[in-house]
């Protein structure tokens, strides 16, 4: 197989499968794209026609109104000109996808966002056996172990609760596709009340059409402001936190949930009063355990530290490459410090460069 | 005091912003430790390191064994958490769940100083029974002080004023206990509650008074910064009641002439080497007098470039070419002590008249009078320090008449008012990441000027900005690498910043042939693309009168 045209190339639109005739996640309009999840930077507008995953369809609805999406149950294989697609729980945020596309017998699948650790909020993670694996290397350092998450929800919560014996709201700063969700799941009737940022209500909402149990939430509006003074937990997005929009919330905690959290001079450049190591992405013992389990001949890592990570697995034999992709490019979810970007051009270049002579 | 309880001092520090809290949080735990520990602890406090014994290169390469990962892989998690403690503290497996209880003394000493002298192979078996035992804080606590890195961020006048708490004497007293240094024993730290035997302290200067800063925008250098003119003005009241004096651009120092007579820096170190003629010239002067000043260097009638100054500082032996050139000046603007008793709570006024007595019986050409400014209005006053420059100083000095000498206390009764910074606009060609809430991010910049169709570097800087205007040049940085050497990062030129700084004088060692002092960012020109930065002359000609001729770059 070694003169054949790649299943999946990089075109200036994004990842683009020419013999589907589709695109992954593009960051142009294209015609046909397959999103692995609703994150703005996965699932950009403009695009003719969206195929998602049906547990995500909800929320891709309330993320790109009137857009044509076309949902897919997990699992299902769809042929798309000659190749077979099918999509894979990847654990991120409810109904992000694994994209899994086959053609001849050769199996590549694009990772999207994904992370091992449990989250009552969406389907696990599945290992998919492929050739050829695009995983996303958003934490790809070995300083990011996360703590055990249970552990970091009990000392959210004991936050919380320090923050009302203080008579302080506790403001939470998350983001509002899939954090903030796995956050309120945390939550107990005796951590109540919980008031949420108006950009959050849709997707929460979108969560419980879907059947996620959430505790019941109220809107962070002024009245219940001053109805709630002192005693509510806050949910807001991390740019109303930084705005003109907290001010209602006084005196008040600030606490953020994020991966980045570990690093002290990312707790202190954001400013808050507590951090929490919270993470929907996989840290770096769930990048090696996910990448080995698809038993790939070779792996093509983006966004994020791809380098570093290329380079550790390179070291440990496997064939490994780095792409430079948008994603990543002003998410609300990767909100850390910028990164370097991978040598070469955005678009236009082969996943697997170092390919033998065709 | 345990080292949980000192990561948790530490940490409770860094969590609070309220001085009362710190002072209270650090009474505290001085107060609970043992005299060993306390004393180590105050040592720390008063902003002492101990020197890095293990080479960077091999802490990262045991610890990188110790993490299964590559040396390499070690040094670009060094570049993104930007501090090497917190990196290989983070990076270290099976670290205890909570540290055993060791006290913070046993930590340094047998953890830390106890490096010193070891051979690699100890050094490396001392490390590794220390991370048996440490939790994660703790380890990354041992990591700092290891590398040489601690610092516990704490105003020197809290510092002093806790450990003066807990120990139940004023903080003034033992801000002149401290004044020549403390050295961390259980012993030091028990003599800190008597008196000193006066023998003992002869070579000991008193704390220094302060100056605030007047009008200058420098957020970093200057916290108590308020402008003179204008709506957020500070009153100051009648030009009367102000001693007003030139801003002189040398060494602050303190003479002593008592049973020793040395010239005392605002550092633990004496200046006598670099001034020998003002320490013979104070042997004149009665016996039991302190005075506070400045020293520099003088030729005919106006001070000496700094950089004369500079090759001064750095003499370690007698060079007796090297002073006849120019000669050194004490410029005395205040009295400590007289006839062996300490007036430092008389007003200014009054030390000032005493001063002036003395003085009368000095060598004029070595230990002068600071003159006195006198100005009818503040106008005229400010009019004087803008020309400041054109008489080699750096602007005015305004201190209170009716105030005693508030030695490492607070700013309010002396202040600053210097001559409007000189600024350009220089483009970012190289940077590397910062340290404190700047980790991992590129921020510490290498700006350059235009010169015959290329750029040349000129100075570094990293204060100024805003921390989302930090982030935002990272991302802008991070996405133009064109080369690395080491943390360095060479960049494409793009971003172009406004930087103030005091003056520009020749430089052998910089390539541009110039180099500016205290270099400050004052804002992101993001209107400005490269080409408009500014050009080599316009530095030049910025240059002092008598520094200008032969300030060639470098090819």
């Amino acid at each position: 197989m070694a003169s054949r045209r790649p299943t999946l190339e990089l075109s200036p639109a994004g990842l683009w499968c020419p013999f589907g005739e589709f695109h992954i996640d593009p960051w142009s309009p294209v015609p046909q794209a397959i999103v692995t999840h609703a994150h703005a930077d996965h699932a950009r507008p403009g695009m003719g026609n969206y195929l998602v995953a049906a547990e995500g369809e909800w929320v891709a609805k309330a993320r790109l109104p009137g857009a044509s999406i076309q949902p897919l149950p997990y699992g299902e294989r769809i042929r798309l000109g000659d190749v077979e697609v099918s999509l894979h729980p990847a654990g991120h945020v409810l109904g992000s996808a694994q994209i899994r596309v086959e053609h001849r017998g050769e199996v590549w699948v694009v990772s999207g966002d994904y992370k091992l650790a449990a989250d009552p909020t969406c389907r696990a993670f599945e290992a998919i056996r492929c050739h050829r694996f695009i995983s996303e290397s958003t934490f790809g350092l070995p300083i990011y172990r996360w703590p055990n998450p249970q552990d970091e929800m009990a000392r959210l919560r004991a936050w919380r609760r320090r923050c009302r014996d203080e008579g302080r709201f506790a403001v939470l700063s998350t983001y509002a596709l899939g954090k903030a969700q796995r956050i309120l799941a945390a939550m107990e009737s005796e951590d109540l009340p919980i008031l949420v940022h108006g950009a959050l209500e849709p997707l929460i909402a979108a969560y419980r059409a879907h059947g996620v149990a959430l505790p019941p939430t109220l809107p962070a509006d002024r009245a219940n402001a001053t109805a709630h003074r002192g005693r509510a937990l806050v949910l807001a997005p991390p740019s109303a936190v930084g705005g003109a929009w907290i001010r209602r919330f006084t005196p008040a905690s600030i606490g953020v949930a994020s991966g980045w959290m570990l690093v002290r001079g990312m707790r202190r450049r954001r400013g808050c009063d507590e951090g929490f190591v919270v993470s929907d992405h996989a840290d770096w013992p769930d990048l090696l355990t996910a990448i080995a389990a698809t038993e790939c001949e070779a792996v093509a890592l983006t966004h994020g530290f791809a380098a570093p990570l290329a380079a550790h697995l390179r070291s440990k034999g496997l064939r490994a490459t780095t792409v430079r992709t948008r994603f990543g490019d002003e998410s609300e979810d990767h909100d850390g410090p910028g990164v370097e970007a991978a040598v070469g051009s955005v678009g236009g270049d082969e996943l697997f460069p170092s390919e033998g002579p065709a | 005091m345990s080292v949980a309880e000192f990561a948790t001092l530490v940490r409770g520090l860094a969590a609070t912003a309220s001085s009362s809290q710190r002072a209270s949080l650090l009474e505290a735990h001085l107060r609970a430790a043992d005299d060993l520990s306390a004393a180590w602890a105050f040592w720390f406090l008063l902003g002492h390191r101990i020197p890095r014994t293990v080479p960077v290169r091999l802490l990262r390469e045991w610890v990188a064994e110790r993490a299964e990962v590559s040396p390499e892989l070690v040094a670009s998690c060094h570049d993104h958490v930007g501090d090497l403690a917190e990196t290989l503290s983070l990076l270290l497996p099976d670290l205890p769940e909570e540290s055993s209880d060791v006290a913070l003394a046993e930590l340094v000493e047998a953890g830390v100083s106890g490096l010193a002298g070891s051979s690699r192979e100890q050094q490396q078996r001392i490390l590794a029974s220390w991370w048996q035992r440490l939790d994660r804080d703790g380890a990354f606590l041992h990591l700092k002080l290891v590398t040489g890195g601690f610092r516990i961020g704490v105003a020197r006048g809290i510092a002093l004023r806790s450990a003066a708490a807990a120990i139940g004497v004023e903080a003034s007293v033992l801000e002149d206990r401290v004044c020549g240094g403390f050295t961390p024993t259980a012993a030091a730290w028990r003599a800190l509650r008597e008196p000193p035997n006066p023998d003992e302290v002869a070579a000991q200067p008193r704390p220094f008074q302060l100056a605030g800063g007047l009008g200058i925008a420098d957020p970093d250098l200057e916290p108590a910064d308020a402008p003179l003119f204008g709506p957020d003005a500070i009153d100051l009241g009648s030009i009367d009641e102000w001693l007003i004096e030139p801003k002189w651009d040398g060494v602050r120092a303190q003479l002593l002439r008592r049973r020793e007579t040395r010239l005392a820096s605002r550092g633990e170190g004496y200046l006598d080497r670099s001034f020998p003629e003002i320490v013979d010239a104070a042997r004149g002067l009665p016996l039991g007098c302190v005075l506070d000043g400045e020293a520099l260097l003088w030729s005919e009638d106006r001070p000496a470039p700094f950089t004369a100054l500079q090759r001064r500082l750095g003499v370690r032996r007698h060079q007796p070419g090297l002073f006849d050139a120019v000669h050194a000046v004490f410029f005395a603007f205040d009295l400590l002590e007289i006839d062996g008793s300490d007036v430092r709570n008389a007003p200014l006024s009054e030390r000032r008249s005493r001063l002036e007595t003395l003085l009368a019986s000095a060598r004029p050409d070595v230990i002068r009078l600071s003159p006195r400014l006198r100005f009818d209005t503040w106008e005229a006053a400010d009019a004087a320090r803008r020309s400041a420059r054109d008489r080699g100083v750096e602007g005015l000095m305004l201190k209170r008449l009716d105030r005693p000498y508030e030695g490492g206390r607070g700013r309010g009764s002396w202040w600053k008012w210097k001559a409007d910074p000189r600024t350009i606009d220089a483009v970012v060609v190289q940077a590397q990441s910062g340290h404190g809430r700047r980790a991992g991010l590129l921020s510490d910049y290498t700006l350059a000027v235009r010169h015959q169709g290329a750029l040349v570097p000129v100075a570094k800087a990293y204060s100024g900005l805003s921390d989302a205007e930090i982030v935002a040049i990272d991302r802008i940085l991070k996405g133009s690498v064109v080369d690395r050497r080491g943390p360095l990062r060479v960049v494409e030129p793009q971003v172009v910043l406004e930087i103030a700084f005091d003056r520009v004088q020749r430089s052998a060692r910089h390539r541009s042939g110039v180099a500016v002092r205290f270099p400050r960012i004052l804002r992101w020109r993001r209107d400005k693309t490269p080409e408009e930065a500014d050009c080599l002359e316009s530095l030049r000609s910025m240059l002092e009168p008598d520094e200008s001729g032969g300030a060639v770059p470098r090819s």
